[in-house]
């Protein structure tokens, strides 16, 4: 298959003026229900980030593809341009990005990208555009172009890629509360990225799927939502400031500051341990606040619904 | 060719028009926030509602004292371990550090300015009354025992 027998879909572009739309409405809803849903300062930085994140893809795009298209040249198989190729594109697809996020959470190298994303105390569609502008520099992509070797061609792989990015717009907001039962086990939703953005103990690094939540019940990282335990958004240590640069590049100042402090033998592992991880034991991890939490707590959790 | 169409042939034009059409929605956007008057001023209620931030703030801080700015913008506290940790207001919610270095506290009457290593979260002045001397003088005990 060339790229002539196949047209890439910016999905994402075509979808901006609908992401204002939607942003505009839950604002409006926020006015009528919650009005500290929203906080302009938040708000501003929030899509500032998003901004920036698409200026840095555009720029990055070239690479990207040309990565993709190498790969695809050496591919060993041919997938063809129909309707069931473009269907395991997209699962296949949001296999990597649950892989790809799972990763994003658990190595600092890849959180420093991703935090950004996770800053926000507040959790709104905006939440939903406060995006990465260092994903290209933490080598992200990887994860999600090694299909083409597969044989998919590169543009199938983005526009599936864009599809997934614009189907996760719709989950980040607290105006929908559940959806029907079939639709929850299946799909991500706004319940169960709530739990994702979520900073309370039980709720860390939980829910990392993109548009499919069964890879999550699969790989043993699904929490379901719990009425009882009112959510509390953003990161473990929150950023407390609105400043846009602080925010892109506060993980990535820290990162650098503990490895070059760090002795020797322990300055990798401040850039392939998870975040929160010390070489002195001097702060703690997700896993520890979490174990520390449900022993306190003696929480039977049930791991699936 | 007009000005404009010219612009276009650019390399990269498309891309830059398409920033500065994203650029003023997010200011239109940012706007219309203000304009509908979201967001919030949370205040901290009283002890136990700066007990239980703390706790938020880093998961199982047991807060042994407590002091609570007047106007409720923000708090001080301090575990069994002699950890301090300062709350303060952050658009509609709380945000909280650990003070690791008495470098930037100072007492000014019943006010106490207080800032943490961390020069992105700020300084907080906090009007602590009668406490704010008791606090400085508790934190200058503790202080000793900071690296």
């Amino acid at each position: 298959m060339s790229s002539s027998d196949i047209a890439a879909l910016d999905i994402v572009t075509y979808a901006i003026p609908a992401f204002v739309l939607l942003v505009i409405a839950e604002m409006i809803w926020a006015t009528r229900r919650a009005p500290e849903k929203y906080e302009p300062r938040d708000t501003l930085t929030s899509l500032a980030l998003g901004l920036g994140s698409t200026i840095a893809g555009a720029l990055s795009a070239g690479i990207v593809l040309a990565a993709a298209m190498w790969l695809y040249e050496h591919r060993v198989f041919t997938m063809p341009n129909v309707w069931w190729a473009w269907i395991a594109c997209f699962v296949l697809d949001d296999l990597n990005y649950y892989w790809f996020h799972r990763t994003g959470h658990r190595v600092r190298w890849f959180w420093a990208s991703h935090v950004n994303h996770h800053t926000s105390q507040h959790y709104n569609l905006s939440t939903a555009l406060r995006q990465t502008w260092t994903g290209f520099l933490a080598l992200s992509f990887i994860f999600r172009i090694w299909p083409a070797f597969l044989g998919f061609h590169p543009l199938m792989i983005l526009t599936v890629g864009g599809a997934n990015l614009v189907y996760q717009f719709w989950i980040h907001t607290e105006a929908v509360g559940r959806m029907p039962r079939w639709f929850e086990a299946v799909f991500n939703t706004p319940s169960h990225h709530r739990v994702h953005h979520a900073t309370n103990a039980l709720y860390l690094d939980r829910n990392y799927a993109g548009a499919l939540i069964v890879w999550d019940r699969l790989f043993g990282t699904f929490q379901r939502e719990r009425d009882d335990l009112p959510i509390r958004y953003g990161i473990v240590k929150q950023l407390g400031s609105f400043n846009l640069l602080h925010a892109v590049f506060h993980e990535w100042r820290g990162m650098v500051a503990d490895i070059w402090r760090a002795p020797w033998r322990h300055k990798l592992s401040y850039l392939l341990r998870p975040p929160g991880w010390s070489h002195d034991g001097s702060r703690e991890g997700s896993d520890a606040i979490r174990a520390r939490w449900l022993e306190k707590h003696a929480v039977t959790n049930q791991v699936s619904e | 060719m007009n000005v404009f169409e010219q612009f276009l042939t650019l390399p990269g034009a498309g891309l830059a028009l398409q920033a500065l059409a994203s650029l003023g929605a997010i200011l239109a956007l940012a706007w219309l926030a203000r304009k509908l008057q979201l967001g919030g001023d949370p205040r901290i209620q009283g002890e136990e509602h700066a007990h239980a931030l703390a706790d938020e703030a880093i998961c199982g801080f047991d807060a042994k004292a407590v002091a609570v700015d007047r106007a409720g913008i923000g708090a001080i506290a301090r575990d069994a371990a002699g950890r301090i940790l300062l709350i303060r207001q952050h658009g509609s919610h709380f945000a909280a550090r650990e003070l690791v270095s008495l470098a930037g506290v100072r007492l000014d009457g019943r006010f106490l300015t207080l800032s943490t290593d961390d020069r992105g979260f700020g300084t907080i002045t906090l009007d602590l009354g009668e406490q704010a001397q008791v606090w400085a003088a508790s934190l200058r005990r503790l202080g000793a025992s900071m690296p």
